[in-house]
């Protein structure tokens, strides 16, 4: 079991609106940890997309992510790339 | 049968005449009962069944749909699926169902509706999310009680499609074969998730019609005016013939709207005037350019901070301006400098005095916060030197900020060119948006390279009326005899100046203004791109002279209401068919 904590700024235009939410949410649910996200001081699991979208996370917000489990690594690794990628949008 | 009217909102263009066809959205009526404790685990089991169709059928709505049918709208569908398994409604409903042994149904209902709790409904982003998570409880429920969910039947070709609210999948399996030939519902807004679909599809749509559902039954005639947001219920065979005459006449002047892209605007004798846009991402300029688009006469670069809890560096704005400089290929691009204040601050800055528009807001806030002011000057005077950019100042009211605001774009040139970064001083130019600025025109015009009127903040300043306040919003008058005064005055002041004058507020691109302005000697008009073309066209058919002829006219009336009637009655009589099925619809927020 590990715990692994990163903070991703979002760098897309419109934030984490709707569709990178979705996107979000079904990388998380691909992994068996816990991962949860924090934004001012909202802490939300990130598996839930109700969750995600009340964070409301928009250009250069700054979101910390925490993953706790057997796959915190992979879980992690696989939410970076898509945090970094700006939700594949510019 | 006589024939309704329904005024709704104009959330898609054009005019649509064809037969009802009612898709039935009534609210599912959610039953309550108990379940002995025996019977929980059986009535879980019922949830997951539901929830597996449900996910099924979403499935099944998304395979219908096309590529062509926009990102936008499977995403949606990609939410509701997510929402269907969220853990915070299936773990909710499981709790109440073991611990209040009530049945999945209500248990369904009573989650939803402490989700909706979370999701601000004055934010207009929460609403649709509130709306979205709406559809997904209903669609469980109605899987529980074994109702059809989605629409079943497609409506023939040509149908006006009425219901009192349509989901996203509704959406997507009525118009996914694009044979539809409009839309109306009773609920929704013009950012509703149908009414941006319908105008990325053209479909003509009126939504919050209030009881069109109630109104029209399957078979009925019905038009659809898109523009005005009206429908007409079993219109007469007249009304519905001048209908089908207005259709046929919008889809010729489209036709000749596109034919008027690559032509001046110039009028008969021979006055030229710069056509631009108004804009606020870079995202916009292909649309722009597509409406026939000399430039860019209004960049709103505090967009750069909307949604964001820091504020955007030197390289953010650099980055930004550039690539619409380059995409606009070397045609002007006016940059406003931040109109911020009030509520259009970063988290934690938010402005909460009484009176924000009156406070500190727009150059005032930049003059009061160098360094943020510093970072955007020096990143236009960087861009700049990669094509053609002008920096405006909004929110002047006189001389001295003028002088205080250029004395630091200055200072930023100095220290960019000091570092050796390559660096031109664009023009500047300021917004005459207050009255003191309108009334010191003359002397504003010597320390500035142009003047651009912006209306929307000058008439309401100029009659001190908020048009937001349903209370005094009818005093809001473009044609006030006190608006036509001071733009006259400014007009005059730059062209005594030497100096070009622009207009970049909505007055600018409402064509039943533009013989008015052609009478001003206005430069440069900017608008929203879709405008540019009707615009253009009232241009190249009248002269200058007859502007000026009916503004001195114009101006020697007394009332608002007296000038409005003269100039709606001279361009109606001139320019017929120009008012009609001209489509207001703001800017739409993803």
């Amino acid at each position: 079991m590990q715990r692994l904590e990163r903070t991703f700024t979002i760098i897309n235009s419109l934030g984490m609106h709707a569709r990178p939410a979705a996107m979000v949410v079904q990388t998380a649910n691909r992994f068996r940890s816990e991962i949860l996200f924090e934004k001012d001081g909202l802490q939300i699991n990130a598996k839930s997309i109700m969750g995600v979208l009340t964070l409301a996370a928009g250009k250069g917000a700054s979101v910390v992510v925490a993953c706790e489990g057997e796959d915190a690594s992979e879980a992690m690794a696989a939410l970076a790339k898509v945090f970094e990628s700006g939700f594949g949008e510019r | 049968m006589s024939s309704t009217t329904l005024q709704g909102l104009p959330a898609s263009p054009g005019i649509a005449v064809g037969r009802c066809w009612t898709v039935d959205r009534r609210r599912v009526r959610t039953p309550r009962r108990n379940v002995a404790a025996g019977e929980v685990e059986a009535e879980l089991g019922r949830l997951e069944a539901a929830i597996e169709l449900s996910v099924h059928q979403l499935d099944g709505v998304k395979a219908k749909m096309q590529a062509a049918d926009g990102a936008e709208h499977l995403a949606i569908l990609e939410v509701h699926r997510a929402m269907l398994r969220d853990p915070s409604l299936v773990d909710e409903v499981r709790r109440l169902v073991r611990e209040e042994q009530v049945n999945v149904e209500w248990a369904v209902k009573r989650a939803i509706r402490k989700i909706k709790g979370a999701f601000d409904p004055d934010d207009e982003f929460f609403r649709e999310r509130r709306s979205d998570v709406d559809y997904v409880g209903e669609r469980i429920v109605k899987n529980l009680l074994g109702q059809g969910v989605d629409v079943a039947e497609t409506p023939p070709p040509g149908s006006i499609v009425v219901a009192r609210d349509l989901s996203p999948a509704d959406t997507a399996l009525l118009f996914h074969d694009r044979k539809v030939a409009g839309l109306v519902t009773d609920a929704g807004g013009i950012t509703s998730h149908t009414a941006i679909v319908a105008r990325a599809l053209e479909i003509p749509a009126v939504v919050g019609a209030g009881k069109a559902s109630a109104t029209a039954e399957r078979g009925d005639w019905v038009v659809v005016d898109g523009g005005r947001g009206v429908v007409v219920v079993n219109p007469s065979p007249g009304e519905r013939a001048d209908y089908e005459a207005a259709r046929i006449r919008q889809m010729e002047r489209e036709a000749e709207l596109a034919r008027l892209k690559d032509l001046p605007a110039e009028t008969v004798d021979g006055v030229r005037l710069r056509m631009v846009g108004n804009i606020e991402f870079g995202e916009e300029v292909p649309g722009l350019l597509s409406h026939g688009g000399e430039g860019v006469g209004l960049y709103r670069t505090e967009f750069l901070f909307m949604g964001r809890d820091e504020l955007p560096t030197e390289e953010d704005h650099y980055s930004d301006y550039r690539a619409i400089l380059e995409a606009m290929g070397g045609r002007p691009v006016t940059v406003r400098t931040f109109d911020l204040g009030g509520d259009k601050l970063p988290s934690g800055q938010k402005d909460h005095s009484e009176n924000p528009a009156l406070g500190l807001r727009a150059v005032r806030y930049c003059l009061r916060h160098p360094d943020v002011f510093h970072a955007q000057l020096r990143a236009a005077v960087r861009a700049a030197a990669h094509g053609n950019l002008r920096l405006m100042f909004p929110m002047v009211s006189g001389v001295a900020e003028v002088r205080a605001a250029k004395w630091m774009l200055a200072e930023a040139f100095e220290e960019v060119v000091a570092q050796g970064i390559p660096a031109r001083m664009p023009p500047v130019g300021i917004m005459v948006e207050l009255p003191s600025a309108a009334l010191v025109a003359d002397r504003l015009a010597q320390e500035v390279d142009f003047l651009s009127i912006g209306t929307n903040d000058l008439i309401q300043y100029t009659i001190g009326v908020d048009r937001q306040n349903k209370d005094v919003a009818y005093l809001y008058k473009p044609l006030h005899l006190a608006v036509l005064r001071m733009l006259r005055s400014v007009a005059d002041a730059a062209r005594a100046a030497g100096k070009p004058v622009s207009m970049c507020g909505e007055m600018a691109g409402e064509p039943l203004y533009t013989l008015v302005l052609l009478g001003l000697g206005l430069d440069e008009l900017s608008m929203n791109g879709p405008s540019i073309p009707q615009v253009k066209r009232v241009i190249r058919s009248a002269s200058a002279r007859e502007g000026r002829e009916l503004l001195d006219h114009l101006l020697g009336l007394n009332t608002a209401d007296d000038i409005e009637r003269e100039v709606r009655s001279e361009m109606t009589r001139r320019f017929p068919g120009l008012l009609e099925g001209a489509a207001v619809v703001g800017p739409v927020s993803g």
